[in-house]
């Protein structure tokens, strides 16, 4: 820097701030140590050349801690061309210098820093268009960081919620097979997703994953062949990485979602098995009590002896025998999952006593209670979670053998 | 086919590129820019529009067609201007305040486009005052305020409050995800559209066409 610009700068910088100047070369060395030094000694080189290079790197000052806690340092940096040349240094600002004062628009410290930034702009001293740019990829970066930090606390909560107000009539489409119901109901949804996704290709792909995750879950919950959905969904989950755009992001989506449709479509509800799945929640419900194949019947509301054979042909098995397999069922549940004691699990899961809960178990399981609990209860943690009503769905998985541990 | 067949075609599936080729060499062909809008975009997206109101297409399918036609418009806007060609009905579009969701907007305002309706789209987080503004230097038929969130359903009510206070002789359209029949009679709504796909039809109804 010139030396009667130097000269310029310090006599109306001492005019206007009471912190003190120096100027340093590109590595951090003093060339004109401050003539009022911090009271810690002033910071290291080390210290000064990091101050410029963070100035550089954000456009402008970034003020540091300078040597304590209770120091403060900023500088400008002085440039050639793209050629960092050194720094002019204000150190040893005192950290209560910081504060707005009373009716201020600026604290001491911001308007220093302003004052020292359009000295050397307008001195030439430094490269303008490069902090302009900095500043600009500074601002873009924290506005994305801001943008992200939006995505995060807004959507997932309010596509949550879009999508549970949905849920409930998406199922009902797709127990009804109504094709055209259910891309109603999806494109609710999309709209939704799209809003929040839009434009930000690759959230926008994850929005729709979790979307196609989402309707096929409420597909399997209204008896969509799961093992249909998965065929459509594992190879489009597959491609769903190379799409590069939105246009072929569009052929995706559709493709997904209509064979997803056809998976629901050729499992059309089947009214007998609405029947047998509505008598055993009936039997689940009431487990404890006597239950007589009249009366399930009548609750289901058949004859009984078409109830019979719509139980035998749904699942495989006699009345009596769907009613042990769901008292075992809960038993081993209740065996594993609490401390209860066995003549109370017998009771609950409506055997007549413990001895014929012992019998049945023991020829169920093959093993007794007790000891079911001993090995199941160090084994699994939680229990063995199945919910009754999905297991009946397919009775060809849920056979005795399955029931040996 | 023809070079009109070929760009509804392209409008229909999506493909923007494709557009973009064909719509240049219809203009230096002579074709006008009206008959390139009135046979080739309109119908497009009125095959569009009415696949998407029965609900056999999806969504995205829908946006990617819009953009298509939204990339024709580029080109050919500044003709029919040139030319003085205007649609028989105008609405101004918008969502309101607070609230900056803007697809199913756009999907309002291409199903509008579709049926030959002027749209003047004041983009997302529209104040009241400039939807009444709008409606006036327009020259509005009719106003659409969309929202996709519970929390700017206030906002809606205070826009429509605004545009009546106006005095515009304007009909009244909202929708969105939260809005219902039963709220757009209580802010006093002229109507309510559920979904995108019916929103031609409902505003075509509501401005007496």
């Amino acid at each position: 820097m010139p030396q009667a610009t130097w000269r310029q700068l310090s006599s109306s910088w001492k005019g206007n701030h009471a912190f003190p100047l120096g100027l340093c070369d590109a590595s951090g060395a003093w060339l004109i140590e401050p003539g009022k030094a911090c009271v810690h000694g002033g910071p290291s080189a080390e210290y000064r050349r990091r101050a410029l290079s963070e100035s550089l790197r954000w456009g402008e000052p970034f003020i540091h801690r300078c040597c304590s806690e209770s120091c403060l340092l900023f500088a400008v940096p002085l440039m050639l061309n793209e050629r960092l040349t050194g720094g002019i240094l204000v150190s040893g600002v005192p950290l209560d210098a910081a504060e707005r004062p009373d009716g201020g628009e600026l604290d001491p410290v911001s308007r220093a820093v302003r004052d020292l930034l359009q000295f050397a702009l307008r001195e030439n001293l430094t490269n303008a268009s490069r902090l302009h740019l900095a500043r600009e990829a500074a601002r873009r970066e924290r506005e994305r960081a801001e943008a992200i930090h939006a995505v995060k606390e807004v959507p997932y909560d309010g596509l949550r919620s879009i999508y549970l107000r949905e849920e409930g009539e998406l199922h009902a489409a797709v127990k009804r097979s109504d094709r055209k119901e259910a891309r109603s109901v999806i494109n609710r949804i999309l709209i939704a997703v799209y809003s929040f996704g839009e434009h930000r290709l690759d959230f926008l792909k994850s929005l729709l994953l979790e979307m196609v995750v989402m309707v096929g879950r409420t597909a399997v919950d209204a008896g969509a062949n799961p093992a249909a959905l998965l065929s459509a969904q594992v190879p489009a989950f597959r491609a769903l990485s190379d799409l590069e755009d939105e246009e072929e992001l569009a052929g995706w989506v559709s493709a997904i979602l209509e064979q997803m449709l056809d998976a629901m479509r050729d499992a059309p509800g089947d009214p007998d098995e609405d029947l047998a799945a509505k008598a055993v929640a009936y039997m689940e419900r009431h487990l404890d009590q006597d239950l007589s194949r009249d009366e399930v019947a009548e609750r289901a509301g058949v004859s009984p002896s078409h109830f019979s054979r719509l139980m035998h042909r749904k699942t495989g098995r006699t009345f009596s025998e769907t009613l042990t397999h769901l008292r075992v069922r809960r038993a081993r549940e209740l065996l594993v999952r609490t401390r209860i004691p066995l003549s109370e699990v017998a009771s609950d899961c409506g055997f007549a006593d413990q001895s014929h809960f012992t019998k049945v178990f023991n020829r169920t399981v093959g093993l007794s209670p007790g000891e079911y609990r001993r090995h199941r209860g160090e084994r699994i943690e939680g229990g063995p979670g199945e919910h009754a009503g999905n297991n009946f769905r397919h009775p060809g998985t849920n056979s005795g053998a399955e029931e040996r541990p | 086919m023809s070079s009109l067949d070929a760009l509804k075609q392209a409008v229909i599936a999506g493909k923007r590129k494709d557009v973009k080729e064909i719509v240049p060499v219809l203009i230096d062909s002579g074709m006008g820019p009206g008959k390139i809008v009135d046979e080739g975009l309109i119908p497009a997206m009125a095959i569009v529009g009415e696949k998407f109101k029965n609900n056999e297409i999806f969504v995205p399918e829908m946006l990617v067609s819009a953009r298509a036609m939204k990339e024709a418009m580029i080109f050919l806007e500044p003709l029919l201007v040139k030319a003085g060609i205007k649609p028989k009905y105008t609405a101004v579009l918008g969502t309101v305040a607070g609230d900056l969701h803007d697809i199913g907007k756009n999907l309002v305002g291409m199903m509008w486009k579709g049926a030959n309706i002027n749209v003047v789209d004041l983009g997302v987080d529209v104040a009241p005052d400039k939807f009444v503004a709008a409606i006036k230097e327009h020259n509005a038929h009719m106003v659409g305020l969309s929202t996709l969130l519970t929390t700017t359903m206030p906002a809606m009510s205070e826009a429509v409050k605004a545009i009546r206070a106006s005095g515009a002789a304007v009909k009244i359209m909202i929708g969105g995800a939260p809005i219902t029949e039963q709220f757009a009679k209580e802010i006093g709504a002229d109507g309510y559209c559920r979904d995108a796909g019916s929103a031609a039809d409902s505003a075509v109804k509501l401005m007496g066409g």
